[in-house]
Order: C-alpha cells, then sequence, then structure tokens
C-alpha cells in the first residue's frame, strides 16, 4: 500500500510534524476514551492534548518532559489556587483576576529560572518557550473551572487532566509508536473508528459503577 | 469485590450520564436555551400561568448597569444571572442596614459598589454555561420565604425540589437541603443534602450527601426520612405543566415552597443531574422505560400515573389496607331473610371473641326457625353429665340438618352445652359476606348480634368511629 506518510517525509515535510499529525487523532481518542468509559473529567479536549504535546515539546524523553513540565503545571496550579484565595476580597473585574495571575505566574517563571541558574541548573534554558507559555496559561481553565464547578470538582478535573494528558504523552513518547505510525500510516484510521464507537456507547461509566454502588434494588 | 458485581447487576436500572445524553437530551434540542436563560424561562411560565418568584429588575449590559437604580430594590431580593450554571453566581440579600448596605447569606456587608462588581462579573459571562465565555443578563428576584415544613432541616439557603418529568408524566424527584457545606445553595454537587422523595405520597425516603447514603441531618438529630412534602399533589401538576409548556422532552423542574404563595418554578433544567437516582435509592432507566410508550396525557392522569408507577412499597402496604372496609365498634348489620325481606340491627363488634352470634329470635324472624326448633327439640337440657359416647350421639345428630354448618360445645356456668353454627348472608355498609353465627338467646344483651374474629377478616376497626345509630333493639 502507498505509504503516504513516508512519500511526505522524503519530500521534505519534517517527520515530527507528520508524526504529531498521525498522532493527533490518538490523543483525541484518548482524551474521549476516558471521558466516556472511564468517566475522567479533564477540563476539556484542547487544555488536554496541549498539556500532552506541550510536554512533548518539552522533551521527546518521557522522564525527561515530566521532569520539566510537571514543575511547571504544578506551578501554574499553585499560582491560580493561591491567588485565588487570595484575591478573594479583592473586588477586581473576573478577567482582570486571570490577567494577573497569568502575570504573576509568568513572573513567578522568571524568578524559578533565575534561582535555577544560580544553582547551576540550567536545563529550563534549553526548553521550548512555546510549551511554558502554554501551561502558564491553564492558571485560567483551572480558575474558571473553580467558579464554576467548585473547588472540589475542579481540583478533582485538574488532577484527572494530568493524568489523561501524561497518559496521552506517554503514548506519544513510545519508540513503538513512531516506528509503526510512520510505517503503517493507515493504522490512523484506527482511533477515527475508536472515536466513533465511543460516540455510540451508551452503558455506565466506570465512575458511575462506583458512584451508584450503593444503590440498593427497591423491589 | 460483591461491591462491583452488585452494581453491575444493579446496572441495568441506573441511568448513566451516557446513555442520558444519547438519549435523552436529544429530545431538548434547541430548547437547551430556553432552560438555560432564565428570563425567557420566567416569560414562558408567567404567561402560562404557571408560579415563579417575581422579577424587579433585569441588567442586560452595561449601558442598564448605569442607568439602573440600585436604590429601587427591595431590601430582600437574589441576584443570579440568567445563564447561571448548578447555582454559581447568586447571591441573596436577607436585609437592607440604616447604611444603605445589604446582608448577604454568607453574612457579609455589601454596598451598591460592591453589588455592580458582581452584576459586572455577571455580564463578563463569569457564571455562563460552557468552557467558553458568554455574557449573561443579571436578574434580581424576589427572595422566597422558607416553608415552616423545611425550617430546621435546611441551612440558611431555601431547599427546592427536583422533579424529572419525561413524557408529560413526573418519573423522579428529589428534595435538595442546603448543608453549611453547600453555602446555603441547594446543589447536591456543592454538598447540599439530596432526599430522596415517594412519588404518591411526597414523603422523604433516602438521603445523601456527598453521594454517601445518611440518616439524619449533619450534626442534628433529625432524621431524614419521612418528612413531608407540602402541596405534593400541586407540585406534580405544576412539574407536567412544565414540560407541556416548555416543549422540553426530558425536563428537570426545581421548584421552591414559598411559605405564603406555595410552590414556585425556579428553574427549568435541560440536563438534569444522575444524582437523583442515589437520593432515591432507585434507577432512573426503569422508571422511563415505564412511562416511553405513554402517549398524550392530560395534567390529572400524569399525576394518577406518577402516583401509581412510581409509589414505594409502604403505599402498597396502603393499598392493601384500603381494600378493606372500616367500621368502628358497633356497626349496623343487615340481613336478607328468607323472604326476601331485609333486616337491620345493631351488632358489636368484639375482637375479643373468636366466633359470632345471633339472637335466636332474629333468626326466626329471618325464617331459621326450622333450625332453632330443630336445635331446641335435641337440646333440651344441659348434656354435661352425659357420656361421651352419648355427646356424640347429640352431636351427630345435630349435623343431620343441613342448614347447621358446624357444631360446638362451649363451657358455660351451668356446665358444657352445644351450639350450632349456621351461615347467612349479611351487609355491613356495603360490604356483603356470608356470616357464620352460633344461634344463642341474647334476649338479655344490649346487641342481637355479635360479630367475633372469624368474620371479621375483610374489616379494619377504627375504635373512634361512631357507630351508626341503627337501633339497638
Amino acid at each position: 500500500m502507498f505509504n503516504f506518510a513516508q512519500n511526505l517525509i522524503n519530500q521534505g515535510v519534517s517527520e515530527e510534524l507528520v508524526y504529531l499529525l498521525l498522532m493527533l487523532p490518538f490523543g483525541a481518542f484518548i482524551v474521549s476514551f476516558f471521558r466516556y468509559y472511564i468517566g475522567l473529567k479533564t477540563f476539556g479536549m484542547y487544555e488536554t492534548i496541549m498539556i500532552a504535546f506541550a510536554f512533548y515539546f518539552i522533551s521527546p524523553n518521557f522522564v525527561t518532559g515530566l521532569k520539566f513540565g510537571l514543575p511547571l503545571i504544578i506551578l501554574a496550579w499553585l499560582v491560580s489556587e493561591l491567588f485565588r484565595r487570595g484575591l478573594r476580597g479583592v473586588r477586581l473585574h473576573y478577567v482582570s483576576k486571570i490577567s494577573l495571575k497569568i502575570s504573576i505566574a509568568a513572573l513567578l517563571m522568571i524568578m524559578a529560572l533565575w534561582v535555577l541558574s544560580y544553582f547551576g541548573q540550567n536545563g529550563y534554558f534549553t526548553v521550548d518557550p512555546l510549551p511554558i507559555i502554554i501551561i502558564l496559561a491553564l492558571v485560567e481553565s483551572v480558575t474558571l473551572f473553580k467558579v464554576k464547578f467548585g473547588d472540589l470538582r475542579a481540583n478533582l478535573s485538574s488532577l484527572e487532566t494530568l493524568v489523561v494528558s501524561t497518559l496521552t504523552y506517554g503514548v506519544l513518547t513510545l519508540p513503538v509508536s513512531k516506528e509503526y505510525i510512520i510505517l503503517y500510516p493507515y493504522l490512523v484510521i484506527l482511533p477515527i473508528l475508536g472515536s466513533i464507537l465511543i460516540g455510540r456507547f451508551s452503558g455506565l461509566r466506570l465512575s458511575e459503577y462506583i458512584r451508584f454502588k450503593n444503590v440498593k434494588r427497591n423491589d | 469485590m460483591t461491591n462491583l458485581t452488585l452494581s453491575i447487576r444493579n446496572s441495568s436500572e441506573i441511568l448513566g450520564i451516557n446513555e442520558r445524553n444519547y438519549r435523552y437530551l436529544r429530545l431538548n434540542k434547541g430548547l437547551k436555551s430556553l432552560a438555560d436563560n432564565k428570563l425567557l424561562t420566567k416569560k414562558l411560565l408567567k404567561s402560562n400561568d404557571i408560579p415563579t418568584p417575581e422579577v424587579y429588575g433585569v441588567i442586560k449590559n452595561r449601558r442598564d448597569l448605569e442607568n439602573f437604580d440600585f436604590d429601587s430594590l427591595p431590601n430582600s431580593f437574589v441576584l443570579k444571572p440568567s445563564r447561571g450554571v448548578k447555582g454559581a453566581g447568586i447571591t441573596i440579600y436577607y436585609n437592607r442596614l440604616k447604611d444603605g448596605r445589604w446582608i448577604t447569606a454568607s453574612r457579609e456587608k455589601h454596598e451598591i459598589s460592591d453589588l455592580k462588581t458582581q452584576v459586572q462579573n455577571i455580564l463578563d459571562g463569569q457564571y455562563s454555561l460552557g468552557i467558553r465565555m458568554r455574557s449573561s443578563a443579571a436578574i434580581f428576584e424576589e427572595r422566597v420565604k422558607m416553608h415552616p415544613s423545611f425550617k430546621h432541616y435546611s441551612y440558611r439557603g431555601i431547599p427546592d425540589i427536583r422533579v424529572i418529568v419525561y413524557r408529560k408524566v413526573p418519573v423522579m424527584a428529589m428534595l435538595r437541603l442546603p448543608t453549611e457545606e453547600s453555602g446555603g445553595k441547594a446543589n447536591i454537587n456543592r454538598g447540599a443534602l439530596g432526599v430522596g422523595i415517594d412519588m404518591a405520597r411526597g414523603v422523604t425516603t433516602d438521603a445523601i450527601k456527598n453521594n454517601r447514603l445518611i440518616e439524619s441531618v449533619p450534626n442534628k438529630r433529625l432524621a431524614l426520612s419521612g418528612i413531608k412534602v407540602p402541596y405534593w399533589t400541586k407540585i406534580l401538576r405544576i412539574a407536567h405543566q412544565c414540560q407541556v409548556v416548555s416543549g422540553i422532552g426530558y425536563l428537570g423542574v426545581d421548584i421552591i415552597i414559598d411559605k405564603e404563595k406555595g410552590p414556585m418554578v425556579v428553574e427549568l433544567n435541560a440536563r438534569p443531574g444522575l444524582g437523583i437516582q442515589a437520593a432515591n435509592q432507585d434507577g432512573l432507566k426503569d422508571r422511563l422505560e415505564k412511562v416511553r410508550k405513554v402517549k398524550s396525557v392530560t395534567e390529572s392522569k400524569a399525576v394518577r400515573l406518577t402516583k401509581d408507577l412510581f409509589g414505594g412499597e409502604i403505599d402498597e402496604e396502603l393499598e392493601n389496607i384500603t381494600g378493606r372496609e372500616l367500621i368502628g365498634l358497633t356497626e349496623k348489620i343487615c340481613f336478607m331473610g328468607k323472604n326476601m325481606k331485609e333486616i337491620c340491627v345493631a351488632c358489636k363488634i368484639d375482637t375479643g371473641a373468636d366466633s359470632s352470634s345471633i339472637d335466636k329470635r332474629l333468626a326466626v324472624k329471618l325464617g331459621y326457625e326450622d333450625v332453632v326448633n330443630y336445635y331446641e327439640k335435641i337440646i333440651h337440657a344441659s348434656v354435661a353429665d352425659k357420656q361421651k359416647e352419648e355427646r356424640r350421639a347429640y352431636k351427630n345428630l345435630l349435623y343431620k340438618h343441613k342448614e347447621v354448618v358446624k357444631v360446638t360445645h362451649i363451657k358455660t356456668a351451668a356446665g358444657l352445652d352445644y351450639r350450632v353454627k349456621i351461615e347467612l348472608p349479611a351487609k355491613i355498609n356495603d360490604k356483603e359476606f356470608l356470616l357464620r353465627a352460633s344461634i344463642s338467646n341474647r334476649s338479655k344483651l344490649n346487641y342481637p348480634v355479635l360479630l367475633g374474629k372469624n368474620d371479621l377478616k375483610g374489616f379494619l376497626i377504627d375504635t373512634t368511629k361512631r357507630g351508626s345509630n341503627a337501633e339497638k333493639k
């Protein structure tokens, strides 16, 4: 069969671009699978995939990516959390508050870089700037969720988003993924079929089995 | 592991989010915006005469905000976004102080400038539905006053009643009681109590908090089961009406009960949550399936269907009881005589006696003269001193008469005696039955007929009920 992926690469398209484009359906599939079968409520498709790909841009090596990515995530989350509490009494417009938080996150990041360089940890200097910006801007999603669904739900969602995106990131970094998807690019049909299947699933989610496990039969 | 297998067994009855969205929410296509927009909802309800809290003012944009006269607001009101989600962005103002500030449910003091900020946040879409911000109007609404039935159960806020309606039939309901944890909001996702309601009687059954079963109000010794929801039938009617006028196929109606005005609709919900199943300890799936084939129902039929289909176990017990005739300690009993003449007399209900008895003169009047004479001819004296064999012979002789259904021997002051029992059709109120009574001389007693336990099977006895005034003798 005609290998369009290899053909594109031969014509000079970057292998990375072809690979990531082909992996995007897989990422989306994972997110929807976790939502409808497992019941993990992430912040949304966009945020979850963004984190996974941001990790990937930090480093295609799983361990390195997490090593630099996780502290960033935690920073964004902490800023969102602490300043939500701190700014609770201050009456500011909603968007202004978010803008304030993002600024604080950015400044803290600069401070962190400064401290890190002081201790000779220069790893961060080689990191692509875009994933850092993406992750810090997550402050908004966290805030939005907190306002809408309350602390508990938002914190759970933060955790669940992290779990799902780490998993997606894990799949992205698997050597087999890269090998097979370039070799057999038609594999991309699988997540597409899978998405259709998920879309028609009307059974209980795993989380609902747990949620309703106490419901006894009333007959 | 047993838990999981148990839950899988139950899973056929539980409605999950997937199925709700896939199968039921598609009925609401194009109508979600109606439910999400409280102003539109209110307009619709008002024009159909469905009670809903009064609106004092609406701010749709910045210009409205600048022109709005905050001093025109009453002392007590609720400020909420028109496109709110899960109770977010709702502030309750209890009273206005002399310095012009209002007191909120969480005991904060708000000036007009604070109110303006809150309105601004609502306009910015901070609390609106969906991930992307959408601007929303701010509504000032009447603050509903707590009905005394719920006073001790609720923390600060007003409890509401969520009713799920499908095919115009209310299928499940839950009382939501605000707690300290939920910040006075009736939202079970924020820690409010969800209390299941028996659809037939409007009485609470099981309760959950944060998805766990609980028995009583937190920090109080108040049982959560057995609370009677006032205006229950009216609530069911309103829920039905809401679906009729809104056309939302799978609808959650939120009803609040005002101390003076009774039930009022506060919100229509086009994607009602599923926690109601845990609160009721029952799945929605079966219930929805039961009404799936229901075509068009009128209001009263909807209420009847709800009560018949979704009433709980206790109600079935009541059903058994209500099939019986309620009688007092004395009643009028009517006999159809052999000459087809009806004779009515007073009778005494005696649950201390096993069998019933009838005065022999009454039996004669009813046409049982033959058996009475036959009996008296044989039993002319006490049989107490007779031998065993002789007594048996008496008994057999008595049985020879075709109207004697039983011969019993009884101990009396005079010694052993025989009584014969006859069967005769009788009627109390409208209930007909076959009375099996022994013939005896009751001429010295107040009542010619006494009903014992054996003949009281179809009756319930209310000791406070006044007997009917049939003459005693």
